[in-house]
């Protein structure tokens, strides 16, 4: 194999450390993600997995352990976090908490604009980002941005971090509080993207619908480790694990398990629905 | 129904002023009436106005156009906010930006000693509050040590201690993980059960297979309604206005393309499985026999 676009090996992070309320966060975690991958991370509340992305681009430092992003050492002090920043573009699950422009076209040529591209140049990013992530440039770039929905203003910060060029996009929860078609337009335009632009994708999220139809891998963390790899068959066909480390799974593994736990002769692992409609008819029709 | 409603919304326009010239129409001529004892669920793709109509129903919206009653009293009423506000609660999605105390009991008191409750109900309302959501063990604890979900249950317990007859979820589940999101959904059925009115606003379709009856949203008016079984047998329909049906539905639907026999009009994951179960009974006997 290459050598993986971001490699963490062995990190830990504890909060208020050498306080009373100290917490570990993070419990030497390793995990590679290979360039051009897609890559769920998964987790109950509490798991550790905010605080693993926040090193990605930076924003933590390791405690200990080390974190290499495409050739970067994060652990250094001296290297060039902008370039860091420009490489690996994050985006929180609060758009709110990345909208600072009044206006939407504004917003999503901020960053472009700090690295001192020429005019046009921004402009074009601009256009390019708001395209990607379906915001019509001429409708949408003089809207105020406190006058967006919420989907909206997730598409804005988006866009707001792809017009920067990242390799890497890490995204926290990307479709919390959008409506289905939202949801489902958003995760094609993100698969688009990693597919054919060749973005290196890694998302945290808790809805399961989610994972499954979008990683190719996922990491199931638990208590400050990765307990766990594999792909969203293997991770939902395991009921055991899933139970163990509070884990919700698709709907359609809900009911799945509800058959297999009935004596059901049937495969868990089948979670999109055309599946699991084949499983059924398969039992009922013999 | 002869029942007098709880909360009635007669033509309501709403419009948000984005410059001097250019006004964004939200909410366009609705009528909503909201009876006591009834879990209403509102749907609707994101902008369609849903989010904002929930906010006319305790009053922090008020109508451009036509009037926002609950239990007679007209939401614009400034002098008497209060009172629609103690008896309409609301939740809202983030549950960090509704915490206000550094101490679980504290936030859960704080709308009291705002109303000038005196300290012997003062405690009894908390008790009584994170009773109902499970949360008592936690009355001493900082409440950002909190999971998503427990601190959602703490702001519905802040909302309970003001008792009131009719809580509103503004899609108080979407930023939680499912454990979570299934806690604050074991709570409002809870709550249901024992009398109170319920209005969700939720784009997770399963939750909206709980309710009573549903209303759908598109271009700030309703355009559709129904009990939810009504309403997720219009798949197309629903998906034309950018929404969904529960899995259960769409899987039941697809059996039954194949298998006719196997009931099309199914919501809930359990039917799922009873009908299963139903047609692999009667498969057994047609073969044994």
């Amino acid at each position: 194999m290459t050598q993986p676009i971001v490699d963490v090996q062995k990190l830990s992070h504890v909060y208020m450390q050498g306080t009373p309320l100290s917490h570990v966060a993070l419990n030497e975690v390793s995990l590679q993600v290979q360039a051009g991958e897609c890559l769920a991370i998964i987790g109950h509340t509490g798991s550790g997995k905010s605080t693993l992305i926040q090193h990605f681009n930076g924003l933590i430092r390791p405690q200990s352990g080390k974190v290499i992003v495409n050739g970067m050492d994060v652990s250094q002090p001296k290297i060039d976090i902008r370039s860091l920043r420009r490489q690996v573009g994050l985006v929180f699950q609060n758009p709110e908490d990345q909208l600072f422009e009044k206006l939407v076209g504004d917003d999503v040529a901020y960053g472009p604009f700090k690295m001192g591209l020429p005019l046009e140049e921004v402009k074009n990013r601009v256009k390019w980002a708001m395209d990607l992530v379906g915001l019509n440039f001429q409708e949408m770039k003089d809207r105020p941005t406190y006058a967006l929905s919420g989907g909206q203003k997730r598409k804005v910060a988006l866009a707001g971090v792809l017009s920067l060029q990242p390799k890497v996009l890490v995204l926290d929860e990307p479709t919390a509080g959008l409506d289905p078609r939202s949801r489902l337009e958003l995760l094609g335009r993100i698969r688009r993207l990693n597919r054919e632009e060749g973005l290196t994708v890694i998302f945290v999220s808790h809805n399961m619908e989610e994972v499954s139809q979008l990683a190719d891998r996922v990491y199931v963390m638990a208590n400050g480790k990765a307990v766990c790899e594999g792909t969203p068959r293997q991770i939902f066909g395991n009921q055991e694990l899933l139970r163990e480390h509070h884990i919700g799974t698709p709907e359609s593994v809900d009911i799945l398990y509800r058959l297999r736990e009935r004596g059901y002769d049937i495969n868990p692992g089948a979670f999109l629905p055309e599946e699991t409609a084949c499983e059924i008819l398969k039992l009922i029709q013999r | 129904m002869s029942m007098e409603p709880i909360i009635r919304v007669e033509n309501v326009s709403f419009t948000y002023q984005v410059s001097q010239d250019q006004q964004i129409p939200v909410l366009q001529n609705i009528s909503l009436e909201v009876y006591p004892g009834e879990y209403l669920a509102i749907i609707g793709h994101n902008g369609s106005g849903k989010s904002t109509l929930s906010k006319h129903l305790n009053g922090i919206l008020t109508p451009k156009e036509g009037d926002v009653l609950v239990n007679g009293i007209n939401t614009k009423e400034k002098a008497r906010i209060h009172e629609v506000r103690s008896r309409v609660g609301m939740v809202f999605q983030h549950p960090d930006n509704q915490i206000v105390a550094t101490i679980v009991e504290d936030d859960v008191a704080f709308g009291l000693e705002n109303i000038g409750v005196g300290l012997e109900e003062m405690k009894e309302r908390v008790d009584f509050a994170l009773e109902a959501v499970g949360m008592s063990a936690f009355r001493h604890r900082p409440p950002h040590h909190l999971s998503g979900g427990q601190k959602q249950r703490i702001a519905i317990a802040g909302i309970l201690a003001m008792k009131p007859q009719c809580l509103v979820l503004d899609e108080a589940t979407s930023m939680l993980d499912s454990y979570g999101r299934q806690d604050i959904l074991a709570v409002v059925r809870k709550l249901h059960g024992e009398g109170m009115t319920i209005v969700t606003v939720t784009h997770h379709m399963s939750e909206v297979a709980e309710a009573d009856r549903v209303v759908v949203m598109e271009g700030g008016q309703i355009v559709l309604e129904g009990t939810p079984r009504e309403v997720f047998a219009h798949q197309d329909r629903l998906r034309e206005l950018h929404l969904d049906v529960p899995d259960a539905s769409r899987i039941a639907a697809l059996v039954h393309a194949e298998l006719p026999a196997f009931a099309p009009d199914l919501i809930h994951n359990a039917e799922v499985v009873a009908e299963v179960g139903r047609l692999y009974v009667r498969q057994a006997e047609a073969s044994g026999s």
